[in-house]
């Protein structure tokens, strides 16, 4: 580990007890035993979920970590510096140190790659198009973010929520604010995960908008996303757009996501992918939003279709509206060696190196 | 009132007058003015206005030309006429070439209406408008009005729309300003003017939608009814409007309806002109005015008060002089040297009073004449009826002792008696004359005039009883038993109504009635004799109290004379009333009280 010490059994247990309280995690020898309240079977998946890695802590409390990189300086929100761990048991990084920036806007990151301030950047989805046009070198995951309205729970009309639902036209947001990046998408999981996404109909209900029409207006709702994100922004305009269709009114405002509004009647997020496994995936959503017996439940789900039913009625219950399902992407500078884009997001740094000089 | 108050009052009040109808016809002047100057203003910057929108929509029609020609306009038309075109590359494109050109509003829309990019409203892709293909010939139109909607709400907009045309494709380009606060704000405007603009369209009136430079309007709704006019009649309305009971916070409003391209009102541009400048000025010139008629009135009465008193000076000269002459002082004289008709008449009262005094002199001298003349007939007369028979007596004497020494000495007996008798007439006459001429100064002292009337009367009771001469003489007191003392001589007073009664007695020789009376009357006792007799003609009376005029044979004239006398040194008045034949009444009214002045000099004099 990071501190010299050895990786001991005792440490996978401390560290996955605190990772799930829910489970009894015990120690046998070298051995480790994980007792579930009920079958797991998709318990490797969840293991290999970035919330259960293996970390110790330090005599100051600091985290202690096992892989390439140990932290050398953190700044929360604003900055991260990692170093690499010159005793690894699986080699040396090939960098010396990463350091990685928070808070910066695309256009910022677009600029700092430009300057060669930074060597990876994210890319908004809708310049994707424009950079690979314009030569960029880009990465880019399958579609692991998940554009959703997440309705108040104060706010329970059954028909805004269904105004909103057949309204709101996922194909022109994803052909024209996402740039045909990622997949329009009205259900939780996307398709490469479930493989049934596209049983939930992402088109719009022409016919049902003109109904909810001629019933009349509605008072008008709030509708808030994030922001520092701008296609969180178009996003949300669109929305407000299609909803006037259906006699729903909807004034968007962005909003800091430390410092959220408590009175807004929507919120636009991006809910991450947990886990490319799909029961692991929902069952984990489910415990994001509070549903903890339901994801036990979802965790335990093996065939295909009861995982549909699990999300349908997950869908129902938990007020939230799928827009559209956006990979990560990110701009490499030319001397970024060995860039591993994994399907499922997320970096893997250990092989990463840099060209002394720019090609 | 005095003449000289009269006329500082009568200037006075001219001034004010004048000065009144002044300062109002140069308010009521200026305020025309000013309103004038202030409705030319006005419709010069409704002018002004109607060139700026015209200008400006110029303007918008050459910057949506000059974007439509663009390089990259062209392109993405070219790449959108493409068979199964994908338009979403272009969707911020109006964004950003409307940041470029400063356009509030900026569409490209393709050939079936379909909003490809839109600056105002960048989440409307995607929509359709069906408004584009109302219009076969873009090119040659100008700017319009247009409401757009947008995500907030809907704004009103000076648009132009230009048509790209690639390989029978086409693709159209809207774009143009916000008619908005920041329009208004952009609008050159002189102080106290201020422009508004309406954009609501709806039946009823929309505080809301209302705004000006500095974005909403307060008390909105009480242009309610002006926008109402506007929306109904579609023309141009002036309107004046009251914010608060200020009357300087009062503004004129020129309301101009906006049209769309179908003459539809879409907005309504209010032009208000404040009349808080012009009350001030009015007020200004109003203080002004009134300070300048402050003292123009008290400079005017001044100025009366000095003219009164130059007028007035001779007049009071001339009144004072008047009164001296009224005393009896012919020699008072008016010194001026005016030479106006006020100096000609002080020269005529001056001419007069010395005419006057010249008459009164010649009258003095010719009634002195005239009094010797008839003292010197009466004499002569008087004195001639005894001095012949003395003469003829005398003659007798004479002539009896020449030719009848023998009865001489009975002749001188009786001629003795004869001189005598007429000796002692002679005697009595100048006696008389004497009494008159020693007429003397009233002894005043408080006396009853009823016991003067019965002591004065006490003497002829006897005579009245037994017989004037030819008949008997009835004698009737009507005295006044509350008659108050009065200040007289009772001497004089005894003397003068003896001398009544005694004229009264010669008027009835064949008897009558004497009545006499008292009577208390205001501050003055009445003492009035009547008789019964032959009374007087009106001309008798006339003359009646001239000294030594008689109506009677053996009269001397100096009786009723005397009468007069002692009445007018008591202050008194007498007077007589008689007809032929109908009896006299003599009246004498004698005042209570003396002045002092008179009471020293008669006392004293």
């Amino acid at each position: 580990m990071h501190d010299g010490s050895r990786l001991s059994p005792r440490v996978v247990v401390m560290s996955l007890s605190a990772a799930n309280g829910a489970w009894r995690v015990h120690l046998a020898g070298d051995d480790v035993t994980v007792e579930t309240d009920s079958p797991s079977p998709k318990l490797l998946a969840e293991l290999a979920r970035p919330r259960y890695s293996i970390v110790g802590h330090g005599p100051d409390g600091a985290l202690v970590g096992t892989g390439p990189f140990r932290v050398s300086e953190f700044q929360p929100g604003k900055k991260l510096v990692v170093k690499a761990f010159e005793d690894c048991w699986a080699g040396r990084a090939y960098v010396d140190a990463i350091e990685i920036t928070f808070g910066r806007a695309y256009r910022e990151q677009a600029i700092d790659l430009q300057l060669d301030r930074a060597d990876v950047v994210e890319i908004a989805v809708d310049q994707a198009r424009r950079a690979a046009q314009e030569g960029e070198r880009t990465v880019m995951s399958s579609p692991v973010e998940l554009l959703a309205i997440v309705f108040a729970p104060k706010l329970q009309d059954p028909r805004v929520r269904e105004g909103i639902g057949v309204a709101v036209d996922r194909l022109s947001i994803y052909n024209v604010l996402l740039q045909k990046q990622g997949e329009p998408s009205a259900s939780l999981l996307p398709q490469w995960v479930s493989g049934y996404a596209f049983l939930y109909p992402a088109s719009r209900n022409e016919e049902r908008v003109q109904q909810l029409r001629a019933g009349g207006s509605a008072q008008p709702l709030t509708l808030a996303y994030d922001w520092s994100d701008p296609v969180a922004k178009a996003v949300a305009e669109r929305v407000s757009v299609n909803a006037r269709d259906a006699g729903l009114t909807i004034q968007v405002f962005g909003e800091n996501l430390g410092a959220r509004q408590p009175n807004a009647d929507m919120r636009l997020l991006r809910v991450t992918l947990p886990s490319p496994e799909p029961a692991t995936a929902l069952a984990a959503i489910a415990a994001d939003f509070g549903q903890k017996e339901r994801a036990q439940q979802i965790a335990a789900t093996v065939s295909p279709e009861a995982l549909y039913a699990a999300e349908r009625s997950l869908l129902k219950d938990l007020g939230i509206v799928p827009l559209a399902y956006v990979p990560e992407i990110r701009a490499l500078s030319p001397r970024v060696r060995n860039w591993a884009a994994a399907r499922q997001g997320g970096w893997s740094l250990d092989d990463v190196s840099l060209a002394l000089e720019k090609p | 009132m005095s003449f000289r108050a009269k006329l500082l009052l009568m200037f006075s009040v001219s001034v004010v007058i004048v000065v009144a109808l002044v300062s109002a016809m140069v308010s009521v002047t200026l305020r025309r003015s000013f309103e004038r100057l202030d409705e030319e203003r006005t419709s010069a910057l409704v002018t002004q206005f109607r060139n700026e929108f015209a200008r400006r929509g110029q303007d918008v029609s050459r910057r949506v030309e000059a974007i439509a020609e663009r390089e990259s306009t062209l392109r993405m038309a070219a790449d959108l006429a493409r068979a199964n075109a994908d338009a979403s590359p272009y969707v911020n494109e109006a964004g950003a070439v409307a940041a470029a050109h400063q356009f509030d509003l900026l569409e490209f829309v393709a050939s079936d209406g379909t909003i490809i990019s839109s600056a105002q409203w960048p989440a409307r892709f995607g929509y359709r408008e069906e408004f584009f293909g109302q219009t076969s010939d873009w090119s040659a139109q100008p700017a319009f009005l247009k409401r757009e909607e947008l995500a907030d709400g809907t704004a009103l907009g000076l648009v132009a729309v230009r048509p790209v045309r690639i390989a029978g494709s086409m693709l159209y380009v809207a774009g143009g300003e916000r008619l908005d606060k920041s329009f208004l704000a952009s609008l050159v405007l002189p102080q106290g003017l201020r422009a508004m603009l309406y954009r609501g369209t709806g039946p009823r009136f929309t505080p809301s939608a209302l705004t000006d430079a500095a974005g909403a309007v307060p008390q909105a709704e009480k242009l309610g009814p002006l926008i109402a006019d506007v929306q109904r009649d579609r023309q141009e309305v002036s309107q004046m409007i009251s914010w608060s009971n200020d009357a300087a916070g009062d503004e004129m409003l020129h309301a101009i309806p906006l049209t769309g391209r179908d003459g539809e009102v879409l907005g309504i541009f209010l032009l208000g002109s404040s009349r808080r400048e012009l009350v001030a000025v009015e007020n200004h010139i109003g203080w002004v005015a009134l300070l300048v008629a402050c003292a123009g009135i008290l400079l005017g009465v001044l100025l009366s008060g000095w003219v009164a008193t130059r007028v007035t000076r001779p007049v009071d000269e001339l009144a004072d002089a008047a009164r001296q002459v009224a005393k009896g002082n012919l020699d008072a004289r008016v010194y001026t040297t005016a030479t106006d008709e006020l100096g000609d008449l002080a020269s005529a009262f001056n001419l007069m009073t010395r005419d006057l005094s010249d008459q009164r002199d010649r009258l003095v001298q010719a009634e002195r004449v005239a009094a010797w003349r008839e003292l010197a007939r009466r004499l002569a007369h008087e004195l001639k009826n005894p001095l012949f028979p003395l003469q003829i007596t005398v003659e007798n004497l004479v002539r009896a002792r020449d030719q009848a020494p023998g009865q001489f000495d009975e002749v001188f007996q009786e001629s003795t008696r004869t001189l005598l008798a007429e000796l002692a007439n002679l005697k009595a006459i100048v006696g008389r004359f004497s009494d008159f001429a020693k007429m003397p100064a009233p002894q005043v002292q408080r006396v009853d005039v009823n016991d003067i009337v019965r002591d004065a009367l006490k003497v002829f009771e006897a005579r009245f009883a037994g017989g004037n001469g030819g008949g008997t003489i009835r004698l009737l007191y009507e005295l006044d038993p509350t008659l108050p003392a009065i200040n007289a001589d009772p001497e004089l007073l005894h003397r003068a109504l003896q001398n009544l009664v005694l004229n009264a007695m010669d008027a009835m020789p064949i008897g009558g009635t004497l009545t006499v009376r008292t009577r208390h009357q205001e501050n003055t006792v009445l003492l009035e004799v009547s008789d019964s007799g032959t009374g007087l003609t009106k001309e008798e009376c006339d003359r009646l109290f001239t000294p030594y005029y008689t109506t009677k044979q053996h009269g001397t004239g100096l009786g009723l004379a005397i009468v007069q006398s002692v009445v007018s040194d008591h202050q008194g008045k007498i007077s007589v009333e008689s007809e032929p034949g109908g009896g006299t009444t003599f009246r004498i009214e004698l005042p209570l009280r003396m002045p002092a002045s008179v009471l020293d000099r008669r006392t004293h004099g």
